[in-house]
Parts: structure tokens; sequence; C-alpha cells
């Protein structure tokens, strides 16, 4: 290789490596693969990812005594301190998926439905497994499995409520993210039949 | 002369050389000729600054939903989200997608994400539980989403061109719910052409022949989904988001209709 040879080479060298540290320096500036990390918090709720159903669950707001007549099962009323007829709030019919829903001035919501699930305490189970340590367990509601989330447990996700299925029927009571599991197990065992209720009120 | 002949190739190699870089870079800057808006564009007074929700939806009970989903390029969105979910209420749903922009975790994204969000059971008041994963430049084309809980035991698995991503699957405590596509965006003007940004499109995502299992359908069988949205014609027509002011999927024979 002549003098004259190599100084080329050099300078093509020199050449490519500036062009391609530019090349590099320009993709990671406008580049598209990688996130941007912001040192703002994020307002959580505002950054999407909302469904947005409507009528709790797509259906709408009705009387209790129209869900009872329209629901094709007999729908289950509390009257516990948190959950009972003088503090009933809204209650929304889902026709389409028959779920009556009744939700309290505490901030307690009964959801009532025919089950979706076809191994209910098997599901159960599968939950306490997939959020481990996240205050999540297994006890008896009414006679049947249920699951439990209990609001004290220090883990993210708040979860608060009761869940079983009871003559085909999936019942959850969900309280408002503090509602005592004491106060939630009440709401459940005060549950009768509406027209059970009515009578006896 | 030999040496003369060698610097002259050297230097045609050089321009060469140059002017591919050169290209490259003119090429990804046209193509990247927006600016990413600042996170305030999340928010304002009431925290959800032209916030445009557009779902299509089909109610009742449904163990899955799949459908071809167009992923779009970035063009300085504040936030967007294209999707596919199912729901037993409020309180309970799964949800299946992309997004561009912010998202929940704080990073601002320029290619679309995979992502799912779900609530855990029984946290109705509570946030979601996001995951994803990036697609990298998969953008500008159609891929194949679905969500499914077949056997109904409330665990939702999800497929992307029949794969499964790794970002996992999710066991809420519902095996069945109504189904519905859903696109997002945030601000008044998320910008479709470059600086200075004044042609704002709308949150339109576009989904293809959507489906959907129904629970008394034996294993993971098919059927075109016939209801979802107020159009009940041909089932193998597009289904489109145009405008900010539709509610529902448009259901039309062709892209952009």
């Amino acid at each position: 290789m002549t003098r004259s040879q190599g100084r080329a080479l050099a300078l093509a060298g020199a050449i490519a490596l500036v062009s391609a540290l530019l090349a590099v320096l320009w993709g990671y500036h406008h580049g598209s693969g990688q996130p941007q990390q912001t040192s703002m918090p994020l307002h959580l709720p505002s950054a999407g990812r909302d469904p947005g159903i409507s009528g709790f669950c797509g259906g709408t707001v009705t009387s209790l005594s129209d869900a009872t007549q329209a629901a094709p099962f007999r729908v289950l009323f509390p009257s516990s301190s948190a959950a009972n007829q003088d503090d009933l709030s809204v209650v929304y019919w889902c026709p389409d998926s028959s779920q009556v829903a009744m939700s309290f001035a505490s901030g307690v919501i009964v959801d009532e439905g025919p089950s979706t699930l076809t191994d209910p305490p098997s599901t159960w189970a599968d939950i306490v497994k997939a959020y481990p340590g996240g205050g999540y367990s297994v006890a008896s509601v009414r006679g049947q499995p249920a699951l439990m989330g209990d609001p004290t447990s220090p883990v993210p996700g708040g979860q608060d409520g009761l869940e079983w299925v009871e003559g085909g029927l999936q019942v959850t009571i969900y309280g408002d993210g503090k509602t005592p599991l004491k106060e939630l197990l009440s709401v459940a065992d005060s549950l009768q039949p509406i027209d059970s209720a009515q009578d006896s009120a | 002369m030999q040496a003369k002949d060698s610097q002259i190739r050297l230097v045609k190699g050089l321009a060469m050389l140059f002017a591919f870089v050169l290209c490259t870079g003119i090429s990804t800057r046209s193509a990247n000729a927006y600016t990413q808006p600042d996170v305030s564009c999340l928010t304002d007074n009431q925290g959800y600054a032209g916030k445009v929700n557009e779902e299509g939806g089909e109610l009742g009970l449904f163990k899955g939903i799949k459908g071809n989903e167009w992923f779009d390029n970035w063009t300085g969105e504040c936030e967007r989200v294209s999707s596919i979910f199912a729901y037993k209420s409020s309180c309970d749903f799964i949800e299946f997608g992309w997004s561009l922009g912010y998202d929940p975790l704080g990073n601002y994204w320029k290619a679309p994400q995979l992502f799912e969000a779900w609530r855990p059971p029984l946290s109705c008041p509570t946030a979601h539980n996001p995951s994803e994963r990036n697609l990298g430049t998969q953008a500008l084309d159609w891929h194949t989403l679905a969500l499914q809980d077949g056997n109904q035991d409330g665990t939702w698995s999800m497929y992307i061109d029949g794969q499964t991503p790794n970002i996992g699957w999710a066991t809420v405590d519902f095996g069945s719910g109504s189904i519905a596509t859903n696109s997002e965006r945030h601000t008044t003007c998320d910008p479709k052409n470059p600086p200075p940004n004044t042609v704002c499109d709308s949150a339109w995502a576009h989904y293809d022949s959507l489906q959907q299992w129904k629970p008394s359908n034996s294993g993971y069988t098919l059927f075109f989904s016939q209801g979802m949205g107020p159009y009940n014609t041909d089932p193998w027509y597009y289904w489109n988001f145009i405008s900010e002011t539709e509610t529902y999927v448009k259901h039309c024979s062709v892209i952009n209709c």
C-alpha cells in the first residue's frame, strides 16, 4: 500500500465513522422503537385505557321493581347497615347479560347475574394463585366457596369484595376500596330474594 | 498511476457512502417530522383534554373477540389507543390492543406498543393493570388480534397473528361478557400533518373481519360478528372510525368509508 493510499483509507475510515455516528445519533433522536421517559409523573386515569362502559354493564338505569320483573332469576336484595332499601342509589339492568346491579350510598355495589364461569371454585383458586400476596383468599359465604378480597392488604389493586355462585347465580359484592370485610360479609348474609325482602320490610 | 486509480476509486466509494448516509438520514427525517407534545397534553382542568373515545360493541355473553386491526404510524400523538376488549361490567374488563404516545407508565412511544389492561377481580374503584411490549416497527400493517377465554375459566388469553405475545395473560372473575372495539385519543389536535400540525385526525381505527366466540360454541369455533355497532349487514365488511362524532364503529365495504 502506498502512502497516499494509506492516507485515503484513513480518511475514508474517519468519514465512515463520523457518518455512522451521526446516523446513530439521528436515529436515536428521531427513532421510534425506544420509549422516552418523562420526568413528570402522569395522572394515571387520564392516560387512556378507559373502556368507557356505560350503565355499569352496558345497561340502563331502572327501578328495583322493573329490574326484578325483568331478571330471569330471583334478585337477592340486602338489608344490612351498608346496603339496604333506604340507601339504594341506582339500579342497573343489563338485558343482554341478564345482570342486575344495585349501587348503595355507602359505595357498596351488589352485582347479580347468571354465572359466566364453568367452575367457579377453580377460578377462585386460580385468582389467589395469580395474584400472590394480593389479599385474595377463598372462604365460605352462604355455604358456597367464595373469593374474598381484603381491602387492608398492602398490595396495589385495592381489591375489596366478595364473590360466589349460588344456584347458578354469580353474586359479586364490591366495597368502595376500604369497606371492611366484616361489613361486606354482613351484606352477603343479609341477602334475601327480593319478594321475601320486601315482605319482611 | 495505480495509486491514482485507487485514490479515485476510494473517493468514489466515499462519495457513495456519504450519499447513502445522507439519503438514509433524509428519509428518516421525513418519516419522523413530527414533534413530541408536552406531557401536559394529557390533562387540563378536567383531566381529560380533548379525550375522544369511540367504541363499537355488542352486548351479551361472548367468550372472545377476534379481528384484523390496522397498526398506525406515529404522527405526533399525545396519546392514542386502538383495542378490542371484553367486559362484564365497568368493574370487570380486559383489553388488548396497541397504543402510541404517552402511556400510563410514563413512557412516550413513537411506534405502536402492544398492551393488555384489566381490572384485578373485586377491585372496582381502582386502577388498571397495564402491561405492554414494544412492537418495534410493525406500524402501517394489519395484525390479527384475538382475546378469548375458550373454556370460560376466567383466564383470558391474547394472541397476535396467531402467536401469544410475551405479555402474559390475565386471570379475572368472568368467563364471558360483552365485547367491543375501542379507540381513544387525547387532545383536541393529535396532528396528522407535520408541524405546524394544523390538520388533526380523529380517533379512527380500522377493524376488519371482526369475529366472536359465543359461550354456546364448543371449543374455539369462530363466528363472524353480526351485531356489533349499528349496522347489521355483510359481516365481512370493514369497521371504521372516521369521525369524532361517531359513537359506534362504522360498518362499510371499504377502508376510510
